[in-house]
This record gives C-alpha cells, sequence and structure tokens, in this order.
C-alpha cells in the first residue's frame, strides 16, 4: 500500500542545511498498524508529512496505492490527501470559530459534499466518538482528550485508506491516552492501514509494527 | 475526477460564522470600503445631477435666448413698445421671438381659499421663447392682447395645485379682486428651478400668465414693462447684436435706470465648470479616502490571514488546494466589499440628500450611481484580498501547521 524507496530529506536554513532523513526506506501493507518511535528531532514528523503528501522528498521514491506521489502537482496530491488520508496532528488544530460538526466536516468540503449531508455525517461520527452531547459547541470548549476524539472524527471524515497520527495521545493522561488507543485499535481491527507516532511504549505496543527513527533512518524494532 | 470544488455557499456559510466571532476585524473592513464607496456615490450622484439639471434647463431655455432686466432705482419698469419697435427695426431678422414680461403677485381665490400665485403678464411670444407645450387648452394669443381679454393660462403646477387637474380650460378664477377664464394649462416641463449667480431662472410650471394689456390696463402699443426675453435664431447672433441691444436699452429717457443683460447659456456654462472642478476635487477626496479603505481592509485581512496559519493548515491537509485557499479569502474579501458597498451606498445617498439640501445642489441617484458604488465596492475588495489570499496559499502546509 505504502512504498517509500531510500528517500532523502533535509531543511535548508539560512547558513547551515539539516539532513534529517537518509535513504529511508519503508514498506506499509493494507491493514498494518505500524508505530514510528524515537527521540526527539530524529524526523519522524517529517516523515509523517511526506507520507501525508504535505512535503515533497528531496529524492527516492514514494508510491501510495500506484501513485508516484514525488511526481504529482497541488491540486492531484490535495486530492489524495482528501481522499486517501486522515490526519491526527500532534497539537489539536480546529477552525476556532466554527461548531464541532463543521470542523469534523471540513474535509467533505473538499470532496463536493453539500453542507447539510457534511453535517449530518460528522454528526454521525461525533456520536461514534462519544461525543454526540456536544454538538453546538466550538472547539475551543472541549478538553484534550475531547478534542482528539474530534481529530479523529474529522480525519475518518472522508472514510480514509490511512490514518496520520502524530502523537494523538503526547498531551493526554492515562485514562484518555487508553481510551484513543482503544479507539485506534477498533478502527484497525475494521481494516483501516494506521501509521502512529508516540513517545509512550505502552501506545506504541498497540501497534503490530514498531519503528525507531535514528540517524535519518528507521529501525525495526518489534513486530513484523 | 468529479467536480469536488466546493461550492459558493460553503465559503459564504463559514465567513460569516468567523465575522460573528470577529466582529471587530469585519466592521473595521466593512467601515474602510463603506467610507470609500460612500465618497465616490457622493460624487457621482452630484456629478449626475448637474448634468441632468444642465441639459434640463438647456432644453428649455436654449442657447439662443437673452433676458433683459430694466427697473428704475425705484422699481418702475423702464422698457416699453417703443423700445420692441426700434428692435424690431434693427435686428427683426435676427429675433425668433421677443417677449415682454411683467411679474406680479396676487392671490388666487378658489374654493373659499386663498394662494399665492405669481402672475407672468406676457404677450403670445413668451410661449415661443421656450417653446412650451400646452397640455390641454391653448396658450396667450395676439387677439386676447389686443382686445384686452381676462383669460388665464395656468403652468402645470399651479393648475395642479389649485384645481389638482389640468383639465380646467373655460373655468373661472378669481386672481386678486379680478375674474379670469382659463384657457389653458402648460404640459409639465423639466425646467429645473436654479440659481444662477444672482439671476432666477423663470419657474414656468409655478407661474399664471395673462395678457399684459389685460394688467397694465394700456393699449397693445403703450406696454411698460421690466424684463424682455429675446430669442435668437441661433447663438451665433448673440455676440453681434449686443452691443446694439446696450444702444437701443440704454438710449432711453431715463439715464438712472439699472440695465442687466443675461444669456442664461453663458450662466450655465459658468455653473458647469464650477460643477466640474467641484466634481473633480471631490472625486480626489474620495480617491485618497479610498485609498486608505483598501489600505485598511488590506492590513486586517493580512493581519488575519497570519492569526488563521493553522487553519489554512489543517484545510491544506484535509484537501484544500492553494486555489481552495486563493477563493476562501477573495470570497471573505469581496463578501466584506458587497456588505461595505452596499452600506457605503445607502450611506452616499443619506449624504447626498443631505448635501443636495445644504449646499442646494442637485444629486441624481439612478443606476449608474448604484453599478458605480457596486463597482468600486467590488474592486476594492478584490485588490484588498488578493495580497492575503495568494499569501495564504503560498503558506507551505507543513510550515502552517507547525505554527
Ligand atoms: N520546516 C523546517 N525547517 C527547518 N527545520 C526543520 C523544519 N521542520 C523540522 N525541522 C528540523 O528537522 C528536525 C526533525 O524535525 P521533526 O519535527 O521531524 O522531529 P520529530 O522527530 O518529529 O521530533 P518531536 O518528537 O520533537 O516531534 C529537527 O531538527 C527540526 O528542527
Ligand atoms: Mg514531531
Amino acid at each position: 500500500m505504502i512504498q517509500v524507496r531510500a528517500i532523502d530529506k533535509s531543511y535548508t536554513l539560512p547558513g547551515q542545511k539539516i539532513t534529517v532523513l537518509k535513504k529511508l526506506s519503508l514498506d506499509i501493507a493494507e491493514g498494518d498498524f505500524v508505530a514510528i518511535m524515537g527521540p526527539s528531532g530524529t524526523g519522524k514528523s517529517t516523515l509523517l508529512n511526506l507520507l501525508g503528501c504535505l512535503d515533497i522528498a528531496d529524492s527516492g521514491s514514494f508510491i501510495l496505492e500506484q501513485n508516484t506521489i514525488s511526481k504529482m502537482d497541488d491540486r492531484a496530491l490535495a486530492e489524495i490527501r482528501n481522499r486517501k488520508l486522515g490526519f491526527v496532528f500532534q497539537s489539536t488544530i480546529f477552525v476556532d470559530y466554527l461548531d464541532l460538526p463543521d470542523n469534523v466536516a471540513i474535509p467533505g468540503f473538499y470532496s463536493g459534499m453539500s453542507h447539510f449531508d457534511g453535517r449530518q455525517r460528522a454528526i454521525g461520527l461525533l456520536k461514534q466518538v462519544g461525543l454526540g452531547h456536544r454538538l453546538s459547541h466550538l472547539p475551543g470548549q472541549l478538553s484534550g482528550g475531547e478534542s482528539q476524539r474530534v481529530a479523529i472524527a474529522r480525519a475518518l471524515f472522508n472514510r480514509p485508506r490511512i490514518l496520520l497520527a502524530d502523537e494523538p495521545t503526547g498531551n493526554l493522561d492515562r485514562r484518555n491516552s487508553v481510551e484513543i488507543v482503544n479507539m485506534l485499535r477498533g478502527l484497525n481491527a475494521e481494516g483501516l492501514t494506521i501509521v502512529l507516532i508516540t513517545h509512550d511504549e505502552t501506545v506504541a505496543r498497540a501497534a503490530g509494527k514498531i519503528f525507531t527513527m535514528q540517524d535519518g533512518e528507521l529501525k525495526h524494532h518489534a513486530g513484523q | 475526477m468529479q467536480d469536488s470544488s466546493p461550492n459558493l455557499f460553503s465559503y459564504i456559510y463559514p465567513a460569516f460564522k468567523m465575522w460573528q466571532v470577529k466582529r471587530l476585524q469585519a466592521l473595521l473592513s466593512i467601515a474602510g470600503i463603506a467610507i470609500g464607496v460612500m465618497g465616490f456615490v457622493v460624487v457621482v450622484a452630484m456629478g449626475l445631477g448637474a448634468r441632468q439639471e444642465f441639459s434640463r434647463a438647456i432644453g428649455v431655455l436654449g442657447t439662443n435666448t437673452v433676458i433683459v432686466n430694466s427697473t428704475s432705482s425705484d422699481g418702475l419698469p423702464q422698457l416699453n413698445s417703443e423700445m420692441l419697435f426700434s428692435l424690431n427695426k434693427l435686428m427683426g431678422k435676427e429675433l425668433h421671438a421677443m417677449a415682454p414680461v411683467q411679474h406680479e403677485y396676487r392671490n388666487a381665490y378658489i374654493n373659499r381659499k386663498s394662494k399665492r400665485v405669481r402672475l407672468v403678464a406676457t404677450s403670445s411670444a413668451y410661449r415661443e421663447v421656450f417653446s412650451l407645450a400646452i397640455a390641454s387648452g391653448r396658450f396667450l394669443a395676439p387677439y386676447d392682447l389686443r382686445h384686452r381679454q381676462r383669460v388665464a393660462v395656468l403652468g402645470h403646477e399651479s393648475a395642479m395645485e389649485l384645481f389638482a387637474t389640468t383639465q380646467v380650460s373655460g373655468q373661472m378664477l378669481r386672481l386678486g379682486n379680478e375674474w379670469f377664464t382659463i384657457i389653458g394649462v402648460l404640459a409639465a416641463d423639466k425646467l429645473p428651478v436654479m440659481k444662477l449667480s444672482g439671476f432666477e431662472m423663470p419657474d414656468i410650471a409655478h407661474s399664471i400668465y395673462v395678457p399684459m394689456t389685460v394688467m397694465t390696463a394700456d393699449a397693445v402699443d403703450d406696454l411698460e414693462f421690466s424684463q424682455l426675453m429675446l430669442k435668437f435664431v441661433d447663438d451665433q447672433r448673440i455676440p453681434a447684436a449686443t452691443p446694439l441691444l446696450q444702444r437701443v436699452f440704454g438710449a432711453g429717457r431715463f439715464r438712472q435706470h439699472k440695465l442687466e443683460m443675461v444669456i442664461p447659456y453663458e450662466l450655465l456654462i459658468k455653473k458647469k465648470q464650477f460643477q466640474n472642478m467641484l466634481e473633480v476635487f471631490l472625486l480626489g477626496i474620495s480617491s485618497i479616502i479610498l485609498a486608505v479603505g483598501i489600505a485598511g481592509v488590506l492590513n486586517v485581512m493580512l493581519v488575519s490571514v497570519n492569526t488563521r496559519r493553522s487553519e489554512i493548515g489543517l484545510r491544506r491537509a484535509v484537501g484544500a488546494t492553494k486555489s481552495d485557499i486563493i477563493q476562501q479569502f477573495m470570497i471573505e474579501g469581496v463578501l466584506l466589499a458587497v456588505i461595505g458597498g452596499t452600506v457605503g451606498l445607502l450611506a452616499g445617498w443619506g449624504t447626498g440628500i443631505i448635501v443636495a439640501s445644504w449646499f442646494d445642489l442637485p444629486v441624481l441617484f439612478d443606476s449608474r450611481t448604484i453599478s458605480t458604488g457596486f463597482v468600486v465596492a467590488l474592486l476594492a475588495g478584490v485588490v484588498s484580498a488578493t495580497y492575503p489570499a495568494i499569501k495564504a496559499a503560498e503558506l507551505h502546509p507543513v510550515d502552517a501547521l507547525r505554527s
């Protein structure tokens, strides 16, 4: 499903060049639940941004379901992000002036779904993640755990093939983080492919495969 | 690829949601555009009003009318039939019509009410000078003057004010202590009531016309009057005729009188030139105000883009293309412009009416005024939204999300 071959990624800052990913390769099959761990600043988010088609690698190849990502233009990449991918960011990012259903329905906005249908579907998803009683609330009124559940609902909106989650439990206490992990497990059990970044050993254990980022490369850590 | 671009409503709805939360930001932008548009609307309305007044006045007065006023220091009329004869002899071929005029105010009595009316004692030539159209009946005829007929022709507005209809021929009307038979009513004219540097336009619609001989109780060849309306065959003849006119009217028996010759066309042109200058001046001021308004909106939108970086990153991450982001910010800008433009249009309308009544300037609101307001507003919206929109779209999604 995902085939990454020898990608390099560096950032050019004034006066210096930081090479973050070096000849990194990764294969992810349909239905996989992959966790990526590693110290801060080693390039985990950088890799996830590449997998999420938010950024392009300097070299190497990245194929996502027969799409050669490095050769696609802005419009095509946006379409892939919209149809195939779901994001859960480390920090909770919402449109602060829209209520929860409108926030969850934002991916539908870019796939041409009507506002009414979008809200209906969003309300269904919010009920699924246990927030059916907070429909008229604004994102600013939610707790950290609730926010991540809304973020998951939004990521699932367009029925993605792959869910990319960057430290979704980073700011949560044990109870909330267990809840999120259980939710991800359930989704994976239904067939959703998941790539999860985490610092938390117990969270990572939910995944079938665990990699560690080191010196710009991934080291297989556990699972097959 | 199916059509997956968001529809217009999906852009407008969240914009209004946002302004509900960020009211001050929205109000500042709307005010910026509204003030700019208001200026333009007032200037355009004034320009159109002046142009309309000018062409209407020319339509009635023509370019070839000369009005001679002469009264002695004690207010007695200083023009007479003798002068009419000499004028006819000197330049009869160059004159199209020549009408003696004497004004007087009297009470008109109707249904036990009385109303002060302006009486114009004149001859049948008055109609030719101003090319007057008749709504019903007829105008004064030479016969009426020769035989001192007590007949009256009503201006359109005086007929409406006294009788509320123009079908009044044959009715009797008491003017002062005398009864007159109404023989006709003028058609509505479009001559604006305007002051031209001290000279008052004849208020054709509000006057009542009677044979001059009835008023002065004299014969046709023994008239005395204080105003003479001359209509030349064409305006080319006026410059050459001026010294002749001066000689005829200046060489009277009384040298003490005040003689005034007015060419309405020249006064109109002068007034128009003044209005043109005023327009250019006000247009300049409006442009400056608009530029300041645009700068204000631009600034508000730039701040908005900056505070919404994470929203932009989020939207890009879930499928927005660069052009989707540009569209979103452009539509927000244009919406603000349309709202600001509407407010500016209404404010300009109100201001225009106030300007019109305070400074006695004509203003005209029609489709041209309204479309100018909207075009200016849209331009302002597009100009002020384009740069922030492009800036928003050029944000790298990763950078936007990191903020
Ligand atoms: N846009 C950027 N411009 C310059 N440098 C960047 C940029 N993004 C990341 N970096 C640098 O690249 C390196 C890897 O960053 P990245 O965010 O991928 O690390 P990470 O493994 O996700 O760390 P953390 O666990 O703290 O989230 C860091 O040194 C960071 O400073
Ligand atoms: Mg990170």
